[in-house]
C-alpha cells in the first residue's frame, strides 16, 4: 500500500486546476461565515517541529516561549530543553515566521529535530510529536517528514493520538514527487501543500487524496538565519501558513476538536480560487 | 554450510572465496567509474532543460560524515567540484539533513551560504534549487541547481528535477552495492544457506577480504595501473610493453634483463 505512486503534491492547487475544487458538498454558499479568521492566535500554542527558531529574529516578534530539543541515543529519544537553543539552519525560523505574521498572539514552542550529526531523524520526529501530544498542544507545525517505512506504524499510532488528543498536526506533503512521506499522508493530520498565489489568507481545501489543504508556497519571503530574510518555494512554506490559521481557528475555539477545525478551515477554504 | 563460520569450510573454498575478493577489489580499483559518467551526465542535462549557470552533485563521504561535491556541469559550477561540507552546512546540509527539497531567490542572503559556498567559489547566485539524492529513507546526496535563466525556480521545476535526482540516487545505489564486495560477498554466501547466523556469514566474509600486510605493494601496483586510463594511447603502449618485459624476466628467472630488453628493440 504504501509503495503506489502518489501524484504530484501541489497539482491540484495550480491555477489551470483550482476549478477542480469548486465546492460540491454542504457549504458551497458559505465560505464567508468564518468569524474566527478575525482572531489574533491568543491563548493558543505553536509547536514548531523543525531545526530549531532563532527567537531573535524580528519576524518572530519575541513570541518564541521555549526552545527544545530531541535528543537520540541507542536507538531510543528524548525531549530535553534546547539550553541557548538556535535554528541550525534558518528553516524552524521561517516557519515561526510565517505563523506569528498570521497568529501574532500565539505563543510559540520549537522543538529541534535536526542535529549537526543528522543522526535518528524519523525517530525524533515521532518524540517530537510524542512531546506535543502528552502536552496538549493545540497545533503543531511539521515542515518536515520521514520516508522510513520502518516508523510507517509508529508514525500511524502517533497521529492518531494526536487527533484524540486534539492537537492539530499541521504536514507538509514532501516536494519529493511520487513517494510517501510520513505523517503527512494520514488522514489525521493536516496535510498541506503549495499554492503560488502570494497572499498569506488564500488557501484551498482539495477533497481528494492525499493533500488535504492548499496554502502560499511559492516565492515566499521568509525569516532565515541571524536576522536574515530570503525568498523560497516549497510545501515547508506552505504548511506554516495553515498552521497560523489554525492558531486564530483554536483561538475562536478552544475547544474545536480537529475534525471540526478541518470542517471549519474547508468551510472558509477557496475564496481565492 | 556457512554456519560454523570459516572453520567448516575446506581451505579450497576459502581459497577461492579469497581470489574471488582479490580479483573484484582489483576490478573495483581498474573500473573507469560509469556511475561517475551516468552523474554527469545527470548534471549536463539538468543544466541544459533550465539554461542554468550550474548544477552539482554532492554525495555522503561514508568514512568522514561530510558531504563531498562530486561532479559540476555549466560555467559557474567547476569551482564547487572537490569541495567538502559539512551534512547540515549550508543549503545542501539543509536538503541533506532533512529530505526536503527548496528553491531559493538570492540564496546569498543566507549568511552560512553566503560564507561557504559563494565566498569559495566567488560566483554569488540568484536562485538555487536544491533536492536530495534518495535511496528509500536514506538521504545519498543532494543535486542542486543554480541560476535558471528565465525566473525563479517553480514548485513544477522541482517535480521536474526530482526526476533527475531519482535517477541519480537509482545509479549511485546500484554502483555502491556492485562496489562493496563485503556486501556482495554475504549476499551470496547468506543465499546459500538462509539459516547462516549473521555473525557465521561475516567471519567467513572478512576471512575471504582479509588483506595481507605484503599484499601492500600488489594494491599499489593496481592503483598505479589505474592511472592508465588517464594517459595516451603511445604511454599505454610503452607500459605494457614495460609490464610483458618484467613478465618475461620473472618467468626466465631474472638472469638476462639486458639481453631481452634488447631482443625487445629488435
Amino acid at each position: 500500500m504504501t509503495s503506489e505512486a502518489y501524484p504530484a503534491w501541489s497539482e491540484p492547487f495550480r491555477t489551470e486546476q483550482r476549478d477542480g475544487l469548486a465546492r460540491k458538498g454542504p457549504f458551497r454558499d458559505d465560505a464567508e461565515s468564518a468569524d474566527w479568521l478575525s482572531a489574533s492566535g491568543e491563548g493558543v500554542t505553536v509547536v514548531i517541529i523543525d531545526s530549531g527558531v532563532d527567537g531573535d529574529h524580528p519576524a518572530v516578534g519575541g513570541r518564541l516561549v521555549r526552545s527544545l530539543r530531541v535528543e537520540i541515543s541507542e536507538g531510543d529519544g528524548e525531549v530535553v530543553e534546547d539550553e541557548g537553543g538556535d535554528d541550525v539552519v534558518g528553516h524552524g525560523t521561517a516557519c515561526a515566521g510565517i505563523i506569528h505574521g498570521l497568529a501574532p498572539d500565539a505563543e510559540l514552542i520549537s522543538i529541534r529535530v535536526l542535529d549537526p550529526n543528522n543522526k535518528g531523524k524519523g525517530l525524533a520526529f515521532a518524540h517530537a510529536i510524542d512531546w506535543a501530544v502528552e502536552h496538549k498542544i493545540p497545533v503543531a507545525n511539521m515542515s518536515l517528514s520521514s520516508r522510513s517505512e520502518q516508523l510507517y506504524a509508529t508514525f500511524h499510532d502517533l497521529v492518531d493520538q494526536a487527533y484524540f488528543a486534539d492537537c492539530l498536526l499541521v504536514c507538509s506533503a514532501s516536494n519529493y514527487l511520487g513517494d510517501a512521506s510520513y505523517p503527512s499522508v494520514f488522514s489525521s493530520v493536516v496535510s498541506v501543500a503549495a499554492h503560488d498565489i502570494p497572499d498569506p489568507l488564500t488557501f484551498f481545501y482539495n477533497p481528494r487524496p492525499p493533500v488535504e489543504f492548499g496554502a502560499w508556497g511559492v516565492d515566499v519571503p521568509v525569516a532565515w538565519l541571524g536576522g536574515s530574510n530570503i525568498i523560497a518555494t516549497g510545501n515547508s512554506f506552505a504548511a506554516p501558513h495553515i498552521a497560523g490559521l489554525l492558531a486564530r481557528l483554536r483561538s475562536a475555539y478552544p475547544d474545536a476538536t480537529p475534525f471540526e477545525a478541518k470542517t471549519l478551515l474547508a468551510r472558509a477554504a477557496n475564496r481565492g480560487r | 554450510m556457512v554456519k560454523g563460520g570459516s572453520r567448516d569450510l575446506s581451505s579450497d573454498a576459502l581459497a577461492i572465496l579469497r581470489e574471488i575478493a582479490v580479483r573484484g577489489e582489483t576490478a573495483v580499483r581498474l573500473d573507469t567509474d560509469p556511475e561517475m559518467a551516468l552523474l554527469r551526465t545527470i548534471v549536463d542535462a539538468t543544466v541544459g532543460i533550465f539554461a542554468a549557470e550550474a548544477a552539482s552533485i554532492a554525495l555522503l563521504d561514508e568514512a568522514s560524515g561530510n558531504l563531498r561535491f562530486v561532479v559540476a556541469a555549466g560555467a559557474q559550477g567547476q569551482p564547487v567540484v572537490g569541495m567538502t561540507i559539512g551534512p547540515t552546512q549550508g543549503i545542501a546540509g539543509y536538503v541533506f539533513s532533512t529530505g526536503e527539497s527548496i528553491a531559493m531567490a538570492d540564496p546569498a542572503q543566507d549568511p552560512r551560504f553566503g560564507r561557504n559556498v559563494a565566498d569559495q567559489t566567488g560566483y554569488v547566485p540568484r536562485s538555487l534549487l536544491a533536492l536530495p539524492l534518495e535511496d528509500g529513507a536514506r538521504t545519498l546526496g543532494v543535486l542542486e541547481v543554480i541560476d535558471k535563466r528565465d525566473g525563479p525556480f517553480t514548485i513544477q521545476d522541482i517535480e521536474t528535477v526530482t526526476l533527475f535526482a531519482r535517477q541519480a540516487a537509482t545509479a549511485i545505489k546500484v554502483s555502491a552495492r556492485a562496489r562493496d564486495l563485503r556486501a556482495v560477498l554475504a549476499d551470496v554466501l547468506r543465499s546459500a544457506d538462509d539459516s547462516a547466523s549473521d555473525a557465521a556469514v561475516d567471519e567467513l566474509v572478512s576471512a575471504a577480504t582479509r588483506r595481507r600486510s605484503h599484499d601492500d605493494r600488489f594494491w599499489a601496483f593496481v592503483d598505479a595501473i589505474a592511472t592508465m586510463r588517464h594517459v595516451s594511447v603511445s604511454d599505454r603502449d610503452l607500459a605494457i610493453e614495460l609490464l610483458a618485459v618484467i613478465g618475461r624476466h620473472r618467468t626466465a628467472g631474472g638472469r638476462d634483463s639486458s639481453g631481452r630488453l634488447r631482443s625487445l628493440r629488435r
